[in-house]
């Protein structure tokens, strides 16, 4: 499978790798085939017959998802023979589909609406009463499956099979009443079963979490990464009216393919929460944030003698710890530490780990907090808390005399300002395995928030008339790689999308 | 004492309430009899056949918020709607509307009337230059000249009337109509030159420039509003009340009918008055007929008909009518 | 000659001249008179029911009203099938479609999972101060469920009265016999 064969798409020449299948390959001369079952990271089943292609010297035409490139081959996607196979194949497939466009999530995004403009002949010739399936049926608390929108591609199928590990979808009956059911009592129980909804070409598979909550085209889309292990699967993230509503992966072969766990998907109601501190609080009172840096200044001031202990989140980007790091040296504050949430991992994607950048707080600085804390009294405490799964033991607290706290939720504190999550900022994180990867702002959850990079850059500057603040995360990106080994060379540009693997950090701590 | 109470009182009479009064009626039948000219019904709503909505008019006037602009010169700005109104009401205190019955029975009547609404060209082109803006300039610009210019065909075409008569005093003019048949049947030309004129002096279409509002938006009260514009607004209906009652009174006979003579005492009073407003009903009719026929003339037609057709002739109809004077008299 | 240095055939115009009369006015103006005062005795003696030539064409509102045609285009509304269902199933095509958007809708799930349609209006807002009446909405309803009726007076001392909710827009739509009955096929 190594080497490269030449090949001719619709007459225009190409070499492309070799061992590649016909779909792919036509992507090397621009061309794309058309394809519902077929899916780059599944095995092929070859069912759907849209991938119709005309090979030359081959009578019949071909599915181009299950035939590979050979030397010299020429075939054909776009020519007459082939547009009218698929026009067939699209009116079969449209026979018995229901008009549910309305009321079905995938409107927008949906396969079969779109081959239906590309390649349909936009009319039916089919009088009769179309069969009746069931539909909205429910597959376990997340997924919901509509038999009469599935086209039978067995994408689901082959997902919980072969990636999953988990084979509990199959086809049943036959002909037109075949249909697909769920092993035992029809619930689905795979940790990713999720994924078979983004899978689904068509919308025959909904997500009950993010059911009827918005049309597609109505999402604000941002491509980001998610926080809820360090593996930091790529997503991409739907929001509207600056509220997150639903969470999808993102294909990076690197990290997660273009699976993400149910967990870390539908974790973001923490984002939406409501009851958030969208302001900061002093002494138990809302204050704007000039009053709050005021007094927070005064608090490290007020405590240089005595002693400050500082504890970092791990959900705080590498610029966020980074700043911190400046004011700390600043301050000159010697207890550094961070607090890590850890559960159970499995050996697909999910992590130990349960915050996305626990690696980058070490390479800044922090030490993993200690089962023993150090019995020192500290004239104050700042402490940035994990949005969940750790916090500072009662009695470390209490140890210091005067507390800033930053937190999603109001807590007592001398100062409290509110934190902001991961789809509101621009940042980085190192995810498992030294991968720096991207955080993209999607939606601002309140006007009035100030990312804590601000809120520490702009302490450091009371405190420090000479601190000039990066601006963009580009910027930050660019004072951190020029002041830590380990980040050296690193660019916003040059992480990318994708993410770029940490070379200059060594072996894991 | 009684005599001053006497007078103070008519004047209250005619200046506050006859004037203004007839003046509302105006402007609700210009409303009305426009509409129905153009196949419309005209405000018909408040009150019978929509009689009450000159107060309604009125009420909403008072009630509007009084603005000043921030532009203007505000001594001028609020004084020349007074300025307009005031000259409108003096003028037809000579303007014996019945049997004995005008405020100031002086011998030289029409000549104050000239007098006092020369004045009135102040109003208008002041409320124009106080207004502050080229609209209003202008409007109050081409008020200046065009009621300077027909003021000398008005005068010129009133003084066969004088000739014909030999007095100046309103009722001695009234007087010789009833002994001798209305003057408009001895000099027709003179009154058609008199008509003519009175519409230009009246700012009415046909001769509206000064607010021609095709090209000036509303001419020299652009700038004015709520009450201050209903001044102005009342001032020109006033003066189309003077008008007509000059008409009638030097054409027409004034308050006397021919043939039939009119009782004496209080009832010929009362009689005579209404024959009076019978008579310059009609004239106030005419303007409003007039304005919603004839479209509006170009400036310069305008210039060329006051000083190029009007004043000669009205001097050639003074000439004629003296050489006629001195055949006739022995 | 034109732009392009052509030459060009001109065509000279004769003004036309005005006779006589006409440049002394008095007769034209007397016709113009007449023409005047014949309309205003026409309207005149029609209040007084006498027959003339010429009559008002004023429409007395609000006693009289004009009769909008059937594809007048004036608020819209929501309307229910013959079975007094809701036709709407809240797909939001109205909403995307809307240039000024005015209308907001929140869907929702039927409890029950017995029916074809699944999805409903929970809350439908059509803000009238930001609609333009273009007749969109009803265009790109899938379902028919959203007509222009012919409701145009819309008058309100509120700002929020404007707002047009769900019970509003079903009181103004009513019902209209349904061909698509998304309830009962599929
Ligand atoms: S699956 Fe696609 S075509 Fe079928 S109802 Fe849903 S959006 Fe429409
Ligand atoms: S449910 Fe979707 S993915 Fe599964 S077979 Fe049907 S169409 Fe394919
Ligand atoms: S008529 Fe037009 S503007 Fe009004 S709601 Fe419908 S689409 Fe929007
Ligand atoms: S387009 Fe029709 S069915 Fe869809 S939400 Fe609007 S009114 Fe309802
Ligand atoms: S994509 Fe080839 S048969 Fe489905």
């Amino acid at each position: 499978m190594s080497g490269s064969v030449n090949i001719t798409v619709d007459g225009k020449q190409v070499a492309v790798p070799a061992g590649l299948n016909l779909i792919e390959a036509a992507r090397y001369a621009g061309k794309s085939v058309p394809h519902y079952c077929y899916h780059p990271r599944l095995s092929v089943a070859g069912n759907c017959r849209i991938c119709l292609v005309e090979i030359q010297g081959q009578g019949k035409l071909q599915i181009a998802c299950n035939t590979r490139v050979t030397e010299g081959m020429s075939y054909f996607t776009d020519n007459d023979r082939v547009r009218k196979a698929r026009e067939g194949v699209m009116e079969l497939l449209l026979i018995n589909h229901p008009l549910d466009c309305p009321i079905c999530d995938q409107a927008g995004e949906c396969k079969l609406q779109e081959y239906a403009v590309e390649h349909g002949s936009g009319i039916t010739r089919y009088a009769f009463e179309k069969v009746r399936k069931p539909k909205n049926v429910s597959w376990g608390d997340k997924v919901v499956f509509d038999s009469e929108r599935c086209i039978l591609c067995t994408r689901c199928v082959r997902f919980l099979d072969e990636v999953a590990g988990t084979p509990e979808v199959g086809l049943d009956l036959r002909g037109e009443k075949c249909t697909l059911v769920v092993k035992g009592d029809g619930k689905l129980t795979s940790p990713y079963q999720m994924n078979i909804i983004d899978l689904c070409p068509v919308g025959a598979l909904t997500s009950r979490d993010f059911r009827f909550k918005s049309r597609v085209w109505f999402m604000h889309f941002t491509d980001t990464v998610c926080t809820s292990c360090a593996r930091g699967c790529n997503t991409v993230v739907g929001s509207r009216g600056d509220r997150v509503l639903r969470m999808v992966p993102r294909t990076n072969p690197d990290v997660n393919d273009s699976w993400m766990c149910d967990f870390g998907r539908l974790h973001y109601a923490f984002v939406n929460d409501e009851t958030r501190l969208t302001l900061p609080r002093v002494a138990g009172k809302g204050a704007p944030y000039a009053t709050a840096l005021q007094r927070a200044k005064a608090i490290l001031e007020g405590a240089r003698g005595q002693g400050i202990l500082a504890v970092a989140s791990p959900f705080m980007t590498n610029e966020e710890l980074f700043a911190m790091k400046e004011l700390l040296d600043r301050l000159g504050v010697e207890d550094r530490f961070f607090l890590k949430p850890t559960g159970e991992g499995d050996d697909l994607l999910v992590h130990p780990e349960k915050c996305p950048n626990a690696r980058g707080a070490a390479l800044l600085g922090f030490a993993e907090a200690p089962a023993e804390w150090p019995s020192k009294e500290y004239g104050a405490l700042l402490y940035f808390a994990p949005h969940e799964g750790a916090d500072l033991p009662e009695e470390v607290l209490l140890r210091a005399k005067r507390r800033i706290v930053f937190s999603l939720k109001e807590r007592e504190a001398d100062v409290c300002f509110p934190l902001t999550t991961w789809i509101e900022k621009d940042g980085t994180v190192v995810s498992a395995g030294d991968r720096l990867q991207r955080l993209t702002k999607g939606i601002s959850f309140e006007p009035t928030l100030v990312t804590e990079r601000t809120v520490l850059d702009r302490l450091h500057a009371s405190l420090d008339a000479a601190h000039r603040p990066p601006d963009t995360a580009a910027q930050a990106v660019a004072r951190l790689a020029a002041a830590v080994p380990a980040f050296a060379g690193v660019t916003w540009q040059r992480i990318g999308p994708l993410g770029m693997k940490l070379e200059a950090a060594g072996a894991p701590a | 004492m009684t005599y001053v109470l006497g007078k103070l009182l008519h004047i209250v009479i005619v200046a506050g309430a006859a004037l203004p009064g007839l003046a509302a009626v105006l402007v609700w039948a210009e409303r009305r009899v426009s509409a129905f000219i153009q196949d419309r019904l005209g405000p018909n709503r408040v009150g019978p056949a929509g009689l009450l909505q000159p107060i309604a008019d009125l009420l909403k006037f008072i009630f509007k918020e009084d603005v000043i602009p921030g532009h203007v010169n505000k001594t001028l700005y609020v004084l020349a709607p007074a300025m307009s109104l005031v000259p409108a009401l003096v003028a037809f205190c000579v303007v014996p509307y019945a049997r004995g019955m005008a405020i100031a029975d002086v011998n030289v009547g029409i000549l104050l009337v000239f007098a006092i609404s020369s004045i009135a060209v102040y109003g208008v082109s002041i409320g124009g230059w106080a207004g502050n803006s080229k609209y209003s300039l202008l409007g109050g610009v081409r008020a200046s000249a065009q009621m300077i210019s027909y003021e000398l065909a008005l005068g010129a075409s009133c003084v066969p009337v004088f000739l014909v008569v030999g007095e100046l005093n309103m009722e001695a003019i009234v007087a010789w109509q009833k002994a001798n048949g209305w003057l408009v049947f001895y000099l027709f030309p003179a009154w058609i030159i008199f008509l003519v004129s009175s519409y230009a002096e009246t700012n009415r279409l046909p001769f509206d420039l000064p607010e021609a509002e095709t090209e000036l938006v509303a001419g020299y009260h652009t700038e004015y509003s709520s009450m201050k514009f209903a001044l102005f607004f009342l001032a020109e209906y006033i003066h189309m009340i003077t008008a007509s009652a000059l008409s009638v009174t030097l054409f027409f006979g004034g308050y006397e009918l021919p043939w039939v003579t009119l009782p004496g005492g209080a009832w010929g009073t009362v009689l005579s008055g209404l024959v009076f407003f019978g008579k310059i009903s009609f004239f106030l009719f005419l303007f409003i007929w007039v304005r919603w026929t004839l479209p509006r003339f170009r400036y310069d037609q305008l210039m060329n008909l006051g000083w190029k057709i009007l004043f000669p002739a009205s001097l050639v109809v003074v000439l004629a009518t003296a050489g006629w004077i001195a055949m006739v008299t022995p | 000659m034109d732009r392009d240095g052509d030459a060009v055939k001109t065509r000279v115009v004769k003004r036309p001249q005005m006779s006589l009369g006409e440049r002394i006015y008095f007769a034209t103006i007397v016709k113009g008179l007449l023409l005047t005062i014949r309309h205003f005795f026409g309207v005149f003696g029609d209040l007084f029911h006498w027959k003339t030539k010429t009559t008002a064409i004023t429409m007395q509102y609000p006693e009289e009203r004009w009769d909008f045609k059937d594809n007048f285009r004036g608020a819209p509304a929501l309307v229910m099938d013959q079975f007094g269902r809701e036709k709407c199933v809240a797909c939001q095509m109205c909403e995307f479609v809307c240039p000024p958007k005015a209308i907001t809708i929140w869907p929702a799930e039927f409890a029950t999972t017995d029916n074809n349609v699944e999805k409903y209006p929970d809350r439908f807002e059509i803000d009238m101060l930001r609609c333009i009446y273009c007749g969109f909405c009803e265009e790109a309803c899938p379902e028919e469920a959203i007509f222009l009726v012919k409701e145009a007076e819309l008058v309100h001392t509120e700002k929020k009265d404007f707002i047009h909710d769900k019970k509003k827009l079903y009181q103004m739509g009513g019902i209209r016999e349904d061909r698509i009955l998304k309830w009962q096929h599929k």
